[in-house]
């Protein structure tokens, strides 16, 4: 855990980025500032002790003034006051720069760790999102890195400030009473054992507040993903029910931890005030006994009493800073996770358009279960591959294969001849294009998404993107037209309207490569034959097509069909009619249905 | 269609935050006011009880040590240790109060957030992203619990020291009094002039924070497709340029909330340096005494460390209402459907449906549907084609009320939808949406959600019907199989026919399908429909599908396009008039025949 947690550490550290000297360098200030402020309060002392009393003995702090004996009682006074004043403006005026700088180390700081939290997910493969919910990605997001943002601007000035005042402290007293003060750091053990306690015991605390704080937010947001299901079977009070329980759980919890940290830091605090306590007596008791005078007395008296701020500031610093290290670590393991698709070590430098792509008896296994078997496929520039099958037969699995969101298991895919292993991850998607099934658009205008793989797109082309997807007549009936602004799942748009902006988005893509993952299946059938005749005019791009209905996929120059992860018929439209398989039965339902229609 | 937000545009708010919307917190915290009161009290107490320690040195120092009496020494040592115990159990229950205070006040608060966004429409969640209300939810409602408890605690406690040290002060002297309150005016003056702006510093650093969450939300969700478009590093760079603004807004709010403090700490100062100064060169006449003027200025110091610590609560009140601004945003975002006052439960129905020169926009202006009439039998099943766009989906979510009309009514039975709750009208509906959200959870439990009393017998049977079964059986841990929104281990075809089983399973008297089969292949959709056939005898329902085959045995037929009804009849009604709907099925028909 420790080793862990070591880790974590450095990489705050190594996100600091030419800072950490400068980090340490303010630290260091902060323990002088504490020395400084000190000075006024001496100031004002002396001040008392000269102009009211008539102290005669000059110290260091006269002599820098330009006080003298016998000076006049006013002249006196103002020159004392001009030296509180010019200390308490500097002293404050610098701990306000050091505040500053350290909050900007801070944000800088933290804003590294975001962008380099966001690089990493953008490596991390489809598997990676089907496993971790997205709630918990923002949470990482979000509160995790505002804690280390706290850490570094507050938290560690309040440490610094703390122990050095607290050494201090110590030393004063050693300086007005050694053997008294040995007496006293007999209790130093106990703090030390009872705040190791405490930095263990809050390490288990924070985390279970901090995984309901996540189950809570996974929760909350898919709840505001679901809001379209949750009105149409009126479940808002069921939904209700679920915030409540898991609000009440996070609730509960954070009063027991507040509770559980009491039962430690409680012991803790009666140690300090019996020390300090303890100190009082046994000066009483040297003073009875004359080893020590009164005034001696007063001083050690306030300085043992002062060791108690600090003690109490340290609990409740052991109890955050714990809460850091927990989303500190959870933010390095997000850092550190691999991805299970990545560049391999050799790269072929060779790139550039797609011609050939080939499956060489490619397998597949996720979670244990075979999605693809040995699968054999050769398309090249020009061709068009469409693959047809059962619902859950992999076709999605298969099309996700070439976009290397998933590497095969066994076997391999070359591109160009190349293992697709050792091509640039970029550089091989860059040619290709994509439309899912799953219509994913973002909360921007239509031009932007259709422009997304190019956002320098001109408006001609975008337009011309549209008309190619059939979506152009719809989209120009729009009161804002291309700049229309549409939502994360294109909603206020129909099915089949989202469908085409998502077409419209792949062939705008400048790609050797084009993949059609059923993206007409919310389209009406008229529409599709236009779409699938202006798919027709694209030649210089290898063509795969996932689809449920035959006219899709008759003029493909091989049809595959897939059921359990295998390819059980392939061919040409008139060879797989032949055989009397599969695809025969399908175009036997759909043609069967409409001369029935026709002539019934 | 409301005007849409975006990661790159700011929220506008209702209602800017004022400090008379503090007062709003007021029923969070009458509900807690036991805790925090209880707080109030052991907090005073552990204050007095800290306050006897210096009387017990005081007595050491000016008896028992003059009087050589170590027993005694001993006595009050342990009386003084006793007395430390009673304050430290003090804050103990103090520290527990105030901490039971402000979690129930953010939990009844999020329950409120959470159950108003329940009641909002569809129009609200499609105008902006998700991120932006989830941080709404959990971390801005997370972050007002310090404030809303230990800050109104500490704020009295405060202002009690204040008032006692002020009577100290006039007890003494009245005029020293008015020099230590000297520096008052300069903290007022500050806070004017500096109000405004720190407040707008905060508003505009959450609103950057919004913006930068609802990104990063978005960019998660949407990642598949970055990546497949390679826009990674165009990403990056809009990223790095929110996070630079929120940083910069951070910042410009932190300078401003740290001026506070060093402003404060100088005030002590100078007013204690002014004390001195009044009392030795111009208050001449009254001749202070030296203990007075110590007195005085050490009660200058109790005086200003309130201050000092009520001008920190007033920093985070500050933080707290640009959190607290939001909050009461989204509580006052208007429910726009929703139960009419005097709305009654629809009684169980059979089925009847009449739409009523209904008139529907999205956006203003722009008509959807116009003086659209229906009227459907119990039992009869409607089809509804046309190209996409024309308003197919439309018809049937207004049906289930997901929008309310521009023009015309709805009726149920002979009931006007509107005046019906809202929970009646959805509960006998079953509509199987476009989308098929899957939740985290088992598959069972997906299914569930249609019926959450359902036993596992019910769920199989629905599972079987819309042939489901089958692959359910072959995931890995068959029913219990975890899923989850993204769901990526299923397929689209397999998170359809679950969205359909729930469905089925919710037992509807009208069953709305909406394109519930357009992910399933051709084979499976037969099976699909020869499954529910059974299920749709005797019940309305209302089917929107591309492939004709799959509706020409519905009871009506409906065209739709222009904002309206175009045709309507049976098949063979439609086909022998030869209109739209000829036209269209003949395309389909030669498009399969040409094969």
């Amino acid at each position: 855990m420790l080793f862990e947690l070591m880790k974590s550490i450095r990489f705050i550290f190594s996100n600091m980025h030419g800072k950490k000297f400068l980090f340490f360098f303010l630290l260091l200030m902060v323990a002088l500032i504490g020395l400084i402020v000190l000075l006024p309060t001496i100031l004002i002392g002396n001040l008392v002790d000269h102009v009211l009393e008539g102290e005669t003995s000059i110290t260091w702090i006269e002599r820098v003034l330009g006080i003298q004996v016998g000076m006049d009682k006013a002249e006196m006074l103002i020159r004392y006051v001009l030296g509180v004043v010019a200390i308490s403006l500097f002293s404050t005026g610098l701990r306000y720069l050091v505040h500053i700088l350290l909050h900007r180390i801070a944000f800088q700081t933290s804003g590294r760790i975001r962008m380099a939290l966001y690089e990493k997910l953008q490596t991390l493969s489809a598997d990676f999102y089907a496993h971790m919910p997205s709630g918990e990605l923002i949470a990482n997001m979000t509160s995790d890195i505002s804690l280390i943002e706290s850490m570094i601007c507050s938290y560690a000035y309040d440490w610094v400030k703390n122990i050095s005042l607290f050494i201090f402290t110590l030393y004063m007293l050693f300086y007005y009473n050694t053997t008294l003060t040995l007496m006293l750091t007999a209790f130093l053990p106990v703090f030390a054992v009872l705040s190791f306690v405490i930095f263990r015991y809050t390490r288990l605390l924070h985390k279970r507040l901090r995984d309901k704080f996540s189950e809570m937010n996974v929760y909350v947001n898919e709840n505001l993903g679901a809001y379209r299901v949750v009105k149409a079977f009126a479940r808002e009070d069921y939904e209700n029910q679920r915030l409540n329980k898991l609000s009440t759980e996070y609730q509960d919890i954070a009063i027991d931890n507040a509770k559980k940290r009491l039962y430690f830091s409680t012991p803790l605090h009666l140690t300090a005030r019996l020390m300090s306590i303890f100190g009082l007596c046994v000066a009483a008791i040297y003073v009875i006994r004359g080893e020590m005078t009164v005034g001696m007395l007063t001083i050690f008296n306030t300085f043992v009493f002062n060791l108690q701020e600090p003690v109490r500031s340290i609990t409740t610093l052991i109890s955050v800073t714990q809460q850091v290290l927990v989303s500190a670590n959870k933010i390095y393991g997000l850092y550190t996770t691999e991805p299970d698709v990545g560049n391999a070590s050799e790269l072929q430098s060779k790139h550039g358009r797609i011609k050939t792509i080939e499956f060489r008896d490619v397998s597949l296994e996720l979670d244990g279960c075979r999605i693809l078997d040995h699968i054999n496929l050769k398309i090249s520039t020009g061709q068009t591959l469409a693959i047809m099958g059962p619902t859950g037969a992999g076709k999605t699995i298969l099309i996700s294969l070439l976009i290397r969101l998933y590497d095969p298991t066994e076997g391999a895919i070359y591109i160009n001849g190349v293992n697709a292993r050792r091509i640039d991850l970029q550089k091989l998607r860059r040619e290709i294009a994509i439309a899912t099934q799953d219509v994913f658009l973002f909360s921007d205008t239509i031009d932007s998404n259709i422009a997304y793989s190019n956002p320098d797109m001109s408006e001609e082309m975008v337009r011309q993107m549209a008309e190619t997807a059939q979506a152009a007549d719809f989209i120009e009936k729009l009161s804002d037209g291309y700049d229309t602004i549409i939502g994360e799942r294109g909603i206020g748009l129909s099915g089949g309207q989202r469908q085409r902006i998502a077409l419209a988005r792949a062939v705008a893509k400048d790609s050797s490569l084009i993949i059609l993952d059923d993206t007409t299946s919310a389209v009406d059938m008229e529409t599709e034959v236009s779409i699938l005749q202006e798919l027709r005019k694209i030649t210089n791009k290898i063509k795969v097509i996932v689809a449920q209905r035959i006219s899709s996929v008759q003029d493909a120059d091989e049809i595959i069909i897939l059921q359990n992860g295998r390819i059980t018929e392939r061919g040409k439209h008139e060879e797989l009619l032949a055989l009397n398989g599969y695809y025969a039965e399908i175009y036997r339902i759909a043609h069967q249905n409409e001369e029935v229609e026709l002539h019934g | 269609m409301a005007k849409r937000n975006t990661y790159g545009v700011d929220e506008t708010l209702e209602t800017p935050f004022n400090i008379k919307n503090l007062m709003r917190c007021k029923p969070y915290i009458l509900h807690n006011i036991k805790a925090l009161i209880g707080a109030l009290i052991f907090s005073i107490l552990a204050t007095i009880f800290g306050l006897l320690g210096p009387t017990y040195t005081q007595i050491i120092i000016d008896d028992l040590i003059p009087n050589q009496n170590v027993r005694a020494v001993v006595m009050i040592a342990v009386l003084y240790f006793i007395t430390s115990c009673l304050a430290e159990f003090c804050t103990f229950f103090q520290t527990i109060m105030t901490s039971k205070a402000g979690h129930r006040i953010i939990h009844e608060i999020r329950v409120d957030v959470f159950g108003h966004i329940q009641k909002l429409s569809f129009n609200y969640f499609d105008s902006r992203p998700r991120g932006k209300i989830l941080i709404r939810v959990v971390n801005y409602v997370n972050n007002v619990a310090d404030f809303l408890s230990n800050g109104l605690v500490n704020t009295v406690v405060q202002a009690l020291s204040i008032i006692f040290i002020l009577i100290f002060m006039l007890m003494l002297s009245p005029k020293l009094t008015l020099c230590v309150m000297a520096g008052l005016p300069l903290v007022l003056l500050y806070l004017v002039l500096i109000k405004s702006r720190q407040r707008r510093a905060w508003t505009n650093w959450s609103a950057k924070n919004s913006n930068a969450t609802a990104y990063v939300s978005e960019s998660i969700n949407g990642m598949q497709i970055t990546q497949a478009f390679n826009r990674e590093k165009i990403n990056q760079g809009i990223y790095q340029t929110l996070i630079q603004k929120l940083n910069k807004a951070h910042m410009k709010a932190v300078s401003i909330n740290l001026l506070m403090p060093v402003l404060i700490e100088n005030i002590m100062r100078f007013v204690v340096c002014f004390l001195y100064l009044m009392a030795v060169l111009f208050f001449t006449q009254e001749q202070y005494e030296t203990g007075v003027i110590i007195a005085m200025a050490s009660y200058a110091n109790r005086f200003w460390g309130p201050i000092q610590s009520m001008a920190n609560i007033y920093n985070s009140l500050i933080n707290t209402g640009s959190y607290l601004e939001r909050i009461f945003d989204t509580l006052d975002e208007k429910v726009d459907i929703k139960d009419e006052p005097d709305a009654k439960d629809l009684p169980p129905i059979t089925g009847r449906v009449d739409y009523e020169n209904v008139t529907f926009a999205y956006e203003e202006g722009i008509n959807i549907l116009e003086n659209l009439n229906l009227h459907v039998e119990p039992g009869q099943s409607i089809a509804l084609v046309g190209p996409t766009g024309a308003g197919k989906s439309t018809i049937v979510n207004i049906l289930c009320r997901f929008y309310d009309l521009q023009g015309g009514r709805i009726l149920l039975d002979g009931h006007d939808i509107r005046h019906v709750t809202l929970h009646s009208l959805r509960s006998q509906l079953g509509i199987m949406l476009q989308d098929s959200f899957i939740f985290t959870g088992t598959i069972r439990d997906n299914i569930r959600y249609g019926k959450l009393d359902a036993t596992d017998e019910e769920i199989i049977t629905a599972a079987k019907t819309v042939c489901a079964h089958d692959f359910i059986m072959n995931t890995e841990n068959g029913y219990d199989t975890e899923v989850n929104e993204k769901g990526s281990t299923l397929s689209s075809g397999q998170r359809q026919l679950i969205c359909f089983a729930r469905t089925i399973l919710a037992n509807p008297r009208i069953l709305i399908l909406d394109e519930a089969t357009s992910s399933i292949d051709t084979e499976t959709e037969k099976l699909v429909q020869e499954g529910i056939a059974n299920l749709l005898k005797g019940r309305t329902s209302f089917i929107i599908a591309h492939r004709l085959s799959t509706i020409a045995n519905c009871d009506q037929i409906l065209y739709i396009a222009n904002k309206g009804i175009q045709e309507q009849g049976t098949h063979e009604e439609l086909l022998t008039k030869k209109g739209l709907y000829y036209q269209l099925y003949t395309a389909q028909a030669e498009e399969t025949a040409n094969v």
